[in-house]
């Protein structure tokens, strides 16, 4: 019979990531029904809904500098290019957010 | 005192799970008084362990698994009952054995139990201790009867005699010594210390209604009742003290309390002398028989509430809140950790309790026991005991369902997080998980929405 060890120490080798994954998004469902189906409480969608034409990516880029966190967690924009053309959202000097 | 607990292939846990009560040396300096030596180790053992966890992640199925593992030393099963245990559902390895390893402090002594078992037998069992740093077997079994014993007590005839004849297949050891119930100089000081723990100091709190046993502890034990009283008064409840009336009633007035067939089974048992103390389910509230030999007594439970004008007012036990007597739950634990240390696990304790009385009773517990204390381990969604001030960060721990459907424990001390951090909001943000995931109930509401 072979018992498993079981030393009396409980430090372990490496730690547990505990940050924020934050993604703004303007689309109302799909990228939330999609990061949902991962059902991971660290990731935390928020849609920027369309309200008067204030849905430019620097409309969703403002939400999100505004959401509440901590600063190792990672911020995220999430934009339709191909609905806004192609390149980069235009950078707002000292806010970009990683 | 519990050191670790492992479980696997039980209940909601597939691959092994472990609850450590081990300190970090990491967090040494941290509420010094919560970790208390191993004796003959230079490690220490926590005094508490609160499990967070959303509902269905399997915080329960640990409590559950340690009253499985409780039970199977019971001294009684029947040889074709089987073993009872509930492997996991969700996996391909429902015919494997289930397992569990405890390793625990008896009498100051450090015991591991391990026990495997399928749904026939057990597989495997071996029972240790730690001297010296090393694990010393005490008895041994794979599968089959046969019982090996370890230096320490093979010298013990009618245990040997025990351990030759075996073990039925589906029954511990332990459970065959017990029912043997061979006196300690037949067996050890080693075996006694470790049955006395299981069945006496190891004490499972379920959250339903209050235990059997703390009526009957509550009827010998006046020191306990006077206990109960104070801390009731001093819970706001309402409650002035508990009341304990008893009266004579004759063999004949018996059945009208128990009913005709219970009455003649308490009668013939009460030939043998045993002393018995048992539910008149035939009266209102909670009352009780005791049979001794002094003959039978009518043991009725009762409140007394003080009315503004100083009158006392009586009222059954049973009439008083959820809250109130989910308190008489916890008195037994509270009682003996102060007397005698005890070790309880406590599932769900803030069931219909306030928030403020569940962080004053943990409080309570490691304020006001000294070395001598005994143990609580609970589990709780009262994320107001998420507080450094008041707990070790390796005494906070977590059970979370991976998408298997499997339970998987872990603690914050598996978390860099500083020693200022508030824990409890970074908990409610979903950084250590265990916590419910909504996306699902906003679809549904969404759903309900569409559909208005």
């Amino acid at each position: 019979m072979t018992l498993k060890a079981r030393p009396l120490v409980r430090e372990t080798a490496t730690f547990r990531d505990d940050r924020l994954f934050i993604v703004a998004c303007e689309d109302t469902y799909a990228p939330k029904q999609y990061f949902d189906l991962f059902e991971i409480p660290r990731v935390q969608i928020h849609v920027v809904p369309t309200q008067d034409g204030r849905s430019s990516p620097s409309h969703v880029l403002e939400r999100l500098l505004s959401f509440e966190h901590a600063e190792y967690d990672e911020r995220w924009l999430l934009l339709d290019v191909d609905h806004r053309g192609a390149g980069p959202p235009r950078q707002r000097s000292g806010t970009n957010p990683e | 005192m519990i050191v670790s607990f492992s479980v696997e292939n039980f209940r909601s846990f597939d691959s092994e799970a472990t609850l450590s009560l081990v300190a970090s040396n990491r967090l040494a300096g941290e509420h010094a008084n919560h970790a208390i030596a191993i004796p003959g180790t230079s490690a220490k053992v926590l005094r508490t362990a609160v499990i967070y966890g959303a509902n269905g992640a399997g915080k329960s199925n640990l409590f559950k698994a340690l009253l499985y593992l409780q039970s199977l030393g019971y001294p009684f099963g029947r040889e074709s009952d089987g073993t009872g245990r509930d492997a996991f559902r969700f996996g391909t390895r429902s015919e494997a054995p289930s397992a569990f390893d405890l390793q625990f402090i008896a009498d100051q002594r450090l015991y591991r139990y391990m026990i495997k078992l399928d749904d026939r037998q057990v597989t495997e069992e071996w029972l240790g201790e730690t001297i010296d740093g090393r694990e010393r077997m005490i008895f041994q079994r794979g599968p089959g009867r046969d019982v090996v014993l370890g230096d320490q007590v093979k010298g013990h005839p009618r245990l040997a005699a025990l351990a030759t004849v075996g073990a039925a297949p589906n029954h511990s050891f332990l459970r065959t010594v017990a029912s043997a119930a061979l006196p300690l100089s037949d067996v050890g000081p080693e075996l006694v210390a470790v049955r006395v723990w299981f069945w006496s100091v190891l004490d499972l709190v379920s959250p339903g209604e209050p235990q059997m046993s703390i009526w009957r502890k509550l009827n010998e034990d006046p020191s306990l009742l006077d206990f109960a009283s104070s801390f009731l008064r001093s819970s706001s409840t309402g409650v002035d003290r508990l009341d304990i009336l008893k009266s004579q009633i004759s063999s004949d007035e018996l059945s009208s309390f128990v009913g005709e067939q219970r009455a003649r089974q308490l009668i013939d048992q009460a030939e043998t002398g045993r002393p018995r103390f048992v539910r008149a389910g035939r009266v209102a509230g909670d009352a009780w028989i005791e049979m001794g030999s002094e003959g039978y007594r009518l043991v009725r439970f009762q409140s007394a509430h003080k009315s503004e004008d100083g009158r006392t007012f009586n009222m059954n036990l049973d009439d008083e809140s959820d809250g109130t007597r989910r308190l008489l739950d916890l008195l037994p634990a509270l009682h003996e950790m102060q007397n005698r240390g005890g070790v309880f696990f406590v599932d769900e304790i803030d069931r219909s309790m306030h928030p403020i009385l569940v962080r004053r009773l943990l409080e309570f517990f490691l304020s006001s026991c000294t070395d001598s204390c005994g143990q609580l381990i609970v589990t709780t969604h009262e994320s107001n005991l998420l507080d450094l001030s008041l707990l070790r960060r390796d005494e906070i721990w977590f059970a979370e369902k991976d998408h298997g459907q499997s339970t998987h424990l872990y603690s914050l001390a598996e978390f860099q997080v500083r020693k200022d951090l508030e824990i409890r909001k970074h908990y409610l943000q979903g950084r250590f998980g265990a916590v419910p995931f909504l996306g699902s109930l906003e679809q549904l509401t969404k759903g309900q929405d569409e559909t208005a």
